[in-house]
């Protein structure tokens, strides 16, 4: 592994951990004495140290050390999860994630404002630790984090200035390709080694012993002036397989005590090698013994008759039972680890480029594929024809797997908003929950990472403007508890993103009032509700009094409806004044290849996406009449609007050139988009088309009722109609018939 | 043969003089094991020579370790004797020259 992908490994694990450790949070706060979860955030935020430290961050490493040993406390139970030890953590992370950047960015120092937060975090998480802020504020040094466990051990220091390292490296580290030879002496260039003694207490008889498997374990006592994050770096490859304890120079008896309990050898012989290799002298080796013996005496002590001091012997026998429960313990952890990374290695990580080449690749196959299908319909060979027929079904199914690679869950879009509904609503005062479903709802990975910010914007909005203030939820009789819903579903080729909360409702007199005083609509003008909540997207609209630095400057909506409608989306906003807001966004499931319906207008085919069609009727000559000048008809009973496509793109005089008008039937195809149905009327029907999406360059990006053109099978260019804008033009156009509206230029020359 | 019985055998003889040649490493180790074992709990003491080791590693220092314990469990003498460079460079690493009995190299 080169350094460069070591770093981009580092660089991809620290983001995964920092999101683990967001989620975490997050869960935690539902859960505040779940230890799984504490463990969890405990060792996302350890490997982040541990990683950091082998490339050397030692900016990072700093001041992960402090959140960790906050963390560390917790996990202890020193220290119990609160709202506000929460905040603190989930602002922790955030600094990490910064300092990672800037560690990554190769610049020395750290701008001010880093600084400063990070001094403010500090001495926050300081305090938890009960330890004085100035003393720690730089603590990566090895003096200080010895400075830190003397002063956690008190007055019974042990004397030896050496690091103390003990390993037991499990039984599949020489195949795994490991050799500790080598790690020791990788570890002379951290340090001296003064002693290192093997243990080889474990090997078993010679029938039994695997030759590859290791059964070997060491005591190291290390003189250096490093910190440990350095000396566990050198032992980093090795974790997982290895168990390490590192006791600081001039730590307490009692940390010695716990590692001679840890370490599977019996007590005596631990002790024995720790005083024959200098680590403690005979006293300590007896004081650390006894504050054993003490120990297990407290724990006897209760509900017990007259128990003497136990001998020195029976306390190695009381240790011998808990020895193999260490073990146990470890080959669990040693167990787990192993099943998360069988887990993880059912996905493959691919390059995302690689996956947009791949998907281009295939839209291209298709075209070939439809050329190819339109040169054999040429030669009527029906074995050609079959064969080709044969291909195309299976070009058809390479698009829908690649598309479907792709796919991701928006869930963990969702995800991210719990921290977002968290903070800000704390800082407006406002008791807000957020709920979430439908988060295994799959949408191509293009579509998720450009709806994140879009979405994230009305999320932001309902917490401002949406929900109201606990004073007037009380007032209104309402719960003081306020939710706020974020549901995805698919529906009819498309997903559907809703944003619901239950505030107060658009004021509609506020916004229709405001939208006057800007020149919007005019005063005498009637407008549905519809009309007039669509009224916020209008840029610059914002109907709050004041400006808050979560929402209300007025810039937002009109970002929003421009995201959505770059991403063929559309949004639709409902309220009902006291009960709530719903805003849903419709998107399209992807944005390369789609089914087309391929129809002909004049000389020209045009693409009309599939999903989206709901039936084809004929416009007889009846009613083609009856219809005459309007721009309705009457489909079994229903108003429909329709729009001919031949006035619309001006094609209308060539189409009658060509047609005779008695040979001319007229067809509409039924559209519909959201809850509005539209008529599309066309010359001719021609069927179903895989269409690959071709986006129109920058000269063609004002025109409307195009969302693309593609290729056809005989090279012919085609435009993709953008139905949810003709939908809109169509439904505007009548309304502006009959009413004479808005002063929106709604004519598409094209030609 | 990697592993070399120097003396001349039989069922009397009192110590048994192995010397091993080329690499003791993990992808020796196993075959290594499957000699070794044949000269191990046997009543005799165990020399062996370590002249023509050209690499060890940790698994090729355990295996001397389970020689040693082997010959421990059977009360009878083991050392290592003429240990090559990167022999002797390990077994110092290790710091287990002394637990194997190192026999210097003859000045």
């Amino acid at each position: 592994m080169s350094i460069d992908e070591g770093l981009q490994a580092y660089i991809q694990e620290t983001t995964e951990l920092l999101d683990q450790a967001e989620d975490t949070l997050l869960s935690l706060e539902d859960n505040p004495t779940d230890e799984a979860l504490i463990n969890e955030l405990f060792r996302a935020v350890h490997t982040i140290k541990g990683a950091s430290g082998l490339f050397g961050y030692d900016d990072v490493v700093a001041f992960t050390h402090e959140a960790e040993s906050v963390m560390g406390q917790v996990r202890e139970g020193k220290l119990t999860i609160c709202s506000e030890l929460l905040s603190l953590f989930l602002k922790c992370r955030d600094h990490i994630g910064t300092l990672v950047q800037h560690a990554l960015s190769g610049e020395a120092e750290l701008d001010a404002d880093t600084q400063a937060t990070g001094k403010v975090l500090m001495d926050e998480l300081c305090a938890y630790l009960g330890h004085e802020p100035s003393s720690t504020s730089a603590s990566s040094d090895a003096a200080a984090t010895a400075s830190e466990e003397a002063a956690e051990a008190g007055p019974n220091q042990v004397e030896s200035d050496t690091w103390h390292i003990s390993l037991r490296f499990g039984p599949d580290v020489l195949r795994n390709g490991m050799d500790p030879l080598s790690f020791f002496r990788y570890l002379e260039t951290v340090g001296d080694i003064v002693n290192l003694t093997t243990l080889d207490d474990a090997m078993p008889v010679a029938e039994d012993m695997d030759a590859e498997s290791c059964y070997l374990g060491f005591e190291i006592d290390l003189r250096s002036d490093t910190d440990k994050e350095t000396i566990e770096g050198v032992f980093e490859f090795v974790q997982d397989d290895c168990e390490i304890h590192i006791l600081s120079p001039n730590t307490s008896i009692t940390q010695y005590a716990k590692l001679i309990e840890e370490l599977p050898e019996e007590n005596l012989r631990i002790g024995e090698i720790l005083t024959m290799s200098g680590a403690l002298t005979a006293r300590e080796l007896k004081e650390a013994l006894d504050t054993q013996t003490a120990a297990i005496e407290d724990q006897e002590a209760e509900g017990d008759e007259e128990q003497i001091v136990p001998p020195l012997g029976q306390v190695v026998v009381e240790q011998q039972v808990v020895a193999p429960k260490v073990v146990e313990a470890a080959l669990q952890k040693q167990q787990k680890v192993k099943e998360t990374k069988s887990l993880e290695s059912q996905a493959v990580r691919v390059n995302a480029n690689k996956l947009g080449d791949l998907i281009n690749l295939v839209g291209e196959l298709v075209i070939a594929s439809a050329h190819s299908q339109v040169m054999a319909i040429q030669t009527t060979s029906s074995e050609m024809l079959e064969s080709v027929e044969n291909m195309s079904r299976l070009v058809e199914e390479i698009r829908d797997n690649a598309l479907g690679l792709r796919m991701v869950q928006i869930g963990e879009t969702f995800n991210r908003y719990r921290r977002v509904v968290r903070e800000l609503s704390k800082d407006v005062g406002k008791d807000i929950e957020l709920s979430i479903s439908g988060g295994d709802t799959e949408l191509d990975k293009t579509v998720v990472e450009r709806i994140t910010d879009p979405l994230m914007h009305l999320v932001r909005n309902s917490i401002d403007h949406g929900i109201e203030s606990p004073e007037v939820r009380a007032a209104n009789g309402k719960p003081a508890k306020s939710t706020i819903s974020l549901n995805a579903f698919h529906e009819s080729g498309s997903i559907i993103i809703e944003v619901i909360d239950d505030g107060g409702g658009l004021p509609r007199d506020v916004i229709l009032a405001k939208a006057i005083e800007r020149g919007l609509v005019s005063p005498d003008q009637a407008l549905t509700d519809q009309e007039v909540f669509h009224l916020i997207f209008e840029p610059g609209f914002s109907t709050a009094e004041k400006v808050t630095n979560i929402s209300g400057r007025g810039v937002g909506m009109d970002v929003v409806r421009k995201n959505i409608d770059a991403l063929r989306g559309l949004i639709d906003v409902s309220s009902t004044p006291g009960e709530g807001t719903k805003f849903s966004v419709r998107l399209p499931l992807t944005l390369a290849i789609i089914d087309g319906f391929q129809v002909r207008v004049g000389d020209s085919t045009y693409i009309i996406p599939l999903a989206m069609v709901e039936e084809c009727t004929e416009l007889d000559e009846a009613s083609s009449k009856e219809t005459e000048g309007s721009n309705y008809i009457n489909l079994r009973g229903e108003l429909l609007p329709f729009v001919k496509l031949g006035e619309l793109f001006s094609l209308d005089h060539s189409s009658t050139k060509n047609t005779t008008h008695a040979t001319h039937r007229d067809n509409i195809v039924v559209v519909q988009f959201g809850s509005q149905r539209a008529g599309l009327v066309v010359d001719e029907l021609l069927g179903e088309y895989q269409t690959v999406i071709k986006p129109l360059g920058d000269v063609f990006q004002h025109l409307k009722g195009f969302s693309g053109a593609t290729i056809l099978g005989s090279g012919e260019v085609a435009m993709i109609v953008d139905v949810p804008g003709l939908i809109e033009q169509v439904t505007r156009f009548s309304t502006m018939h009959s009413k004479s509206s808005i002063n929106h230029d709604k004519s598409v020359p094209l030609h | 043969m990697p592993i070399k019985r120097r003396d001349k055998g039989g069922k009397n003889s009192k110590t048994c003089r192995l010397a091993i040649e080329g690499d003791m490493t993990i992808y020796t180790a196993q075959e290594l094991k499957d000699e070794l074992i044949k000269y191990l709990g046997k009543p005799w003491n165990l020399h062996i020579d370590l002249t023509d080791v050209t690499e060890l590693d940790t698994s090729g220092a355990q295996l001397l370790l389970l020689a040693r314990h082997e010959t421990d469990h059977m009360e009878k003498a083991f050392e290592v004797t003429q240990p090559s460079g990167a022999a002797a460079e390990a077994l110092a690493t290790l710091n287990i020259s002394e637990r194997l009995n190192l026999q210097a190299p003859a000045a």
